[in-house]
């Protein structure tokens, strides 16, 4: 059961703590990834960007304690050799605590 | 009997991706597919986008579900790329006054500025969420672009008399649009800054904004650069689930 207890209701959490946030993250499959830079493009946090020379060239998520990461997974459409992929979503916990959730999935055809 | 049963698979595969009909394990019909597919586009080309599918993408807003027919939607669709380009430099300078103001971490007003922001994320929960208020950040250091360089923009003006919750209808109305755009081969994204322009006289005189007009949301559209779309993994949601007289939970 997920509910917010009161002194989470009255806390408003540190954006910046990653003690008590998680911000959303990406996996980059550095063997997938070819550098083209099209997620480091589009990404809405500022949270990707290009590193390496010739074959080496990948994608890396910014080495931020709390990235602006918001799992919208808008790189994991845009690539095309799928080599990019949202772990889980955000949660910065007290106030924001994420409730009723659960891993993620695709859409299912039922 | 086995020939039968070949003619209902074949039968079957041939409703794949039929309108109006269901059976379990189908495939994604049209609509779903537009529906799923459907991302925010933040990199968009410098070709404008033909003024009568514009017009085409309103009818789908002016056909939207409202709450007793209210309709309390006002359109302003902006195609001049110098005034884009303001809009853009107004609101980028309001994100820095906001991160003057609230911006704990490095800001000039240090512990003073950690106080503020305490008693305006009680005030404004939703404005000052954790992800908007790194947007203001990022906006403010220029390194997100308000409109992501489309060439137009809709804007949805809403109407504070609307009946019961003109804030969901005017919602309704823009996701018909952006479902219709998208389905036309446009890119679109949702851009809730636009919110800004509303914080001094110059755009609310500019784009007619007045009571009982309120500037809500802006819907940034244009032809996307490489392929966006696509369908991707996103989180389960907890349901309740009554039925018998008892609840389950299903995901």
């Amino acid at each position: 059961m997920a509910f917010l207890t009161l002194k989470e209701t009255i806390t408003i959490p540190t954006y910046d703590n990653p003690e008590t946030c998680r911000a959303g993250s990406v996996t980059v499959d550095r063997e997938k990834c070819n550098g083209c830079g099209n997620c480091v493009l589009i990404c809405p946090g500022a949270c990707l960007y290009l590193a390496g020379v010739g074959k080496e060239r990948k994608a890396h998520m910014v080495d931020k304690e709390v990235p602006d990461c918001m799992s919208c997974n808008d790189c994991a459409a845009i690539c095309k050799r799928g080599a990019i992929q949202a772990d889980h979503g955000y949660d910065f916990g007290f106030f924001y605590k994420a409730l009723h959730r659960a891993e993620m999935v695709p859409p299912r055809n039922f | 009997m086995v020939e039968n049963v070949k003619a209902e698979i074949s039968d079957s595969s041939n409703r794949a991706g039929e309108m109006y009909g269901w059976y379990e394990g189908m495939e994604w019909n049209p609509v779903e597919k537009v529906i799923l597919e459907r991302r925010s586009v933040r990199k968009y080309k410098d070709e404008q986008v033909p003024e009568k599918l514009v017009r085409r993408i309103l009818e789908a807003g002016r056909f939207a579900p409202s709450a007793g027919n209210s309709q309390p939607w006002r359109f302003v669709v902006v195609r001049d790329g110098k005034m884009l380009e303001e809009m853009e430099r107004y609101v980028r300078l309001r994100c820095r006054i906001l991160k003057f103001l609230l911006d704990w971490e490095g800001g000039p007003l240090g512990r003073l500025a950690w106080l503020n922001s305490q008693l305006c994320i009680r005030l404004m929960p939703n404005e000052l969420h954790p992800i908007p208020y790194g947007a203001i950040r990022l906006i403010a250091e220029g390194k997100l672009k308000l409109f992501h360089g489309a060439p137009t923009v809709i804007l949805i003006l809403m109407d504070r008399r609307g009946v019961g919750k003109p804030m969901v209808d005017v919602g309704i109305c823009g996701q018909n649009m952006v479902l219709a755009a998208h389905s036309l081969g446009l890119g679109t994204c949702w851009v809730g800054f636009v919110e800004l322009l509303n914080f001094g006289t110059k755009w609310k005189k500019k784009l007619g904004v007045k009571w009982p007009y309120r500037l809500m949301e802006g819907i940034a559209l244009g032809y996307p650069v490489g392929q966006p779309d696509g369908m991707i993994a996103r989180e389960l949601h907890e349901i309740d689930w009554w039925e018998e007289g008892r609840k389950r939970t299903v995901f």
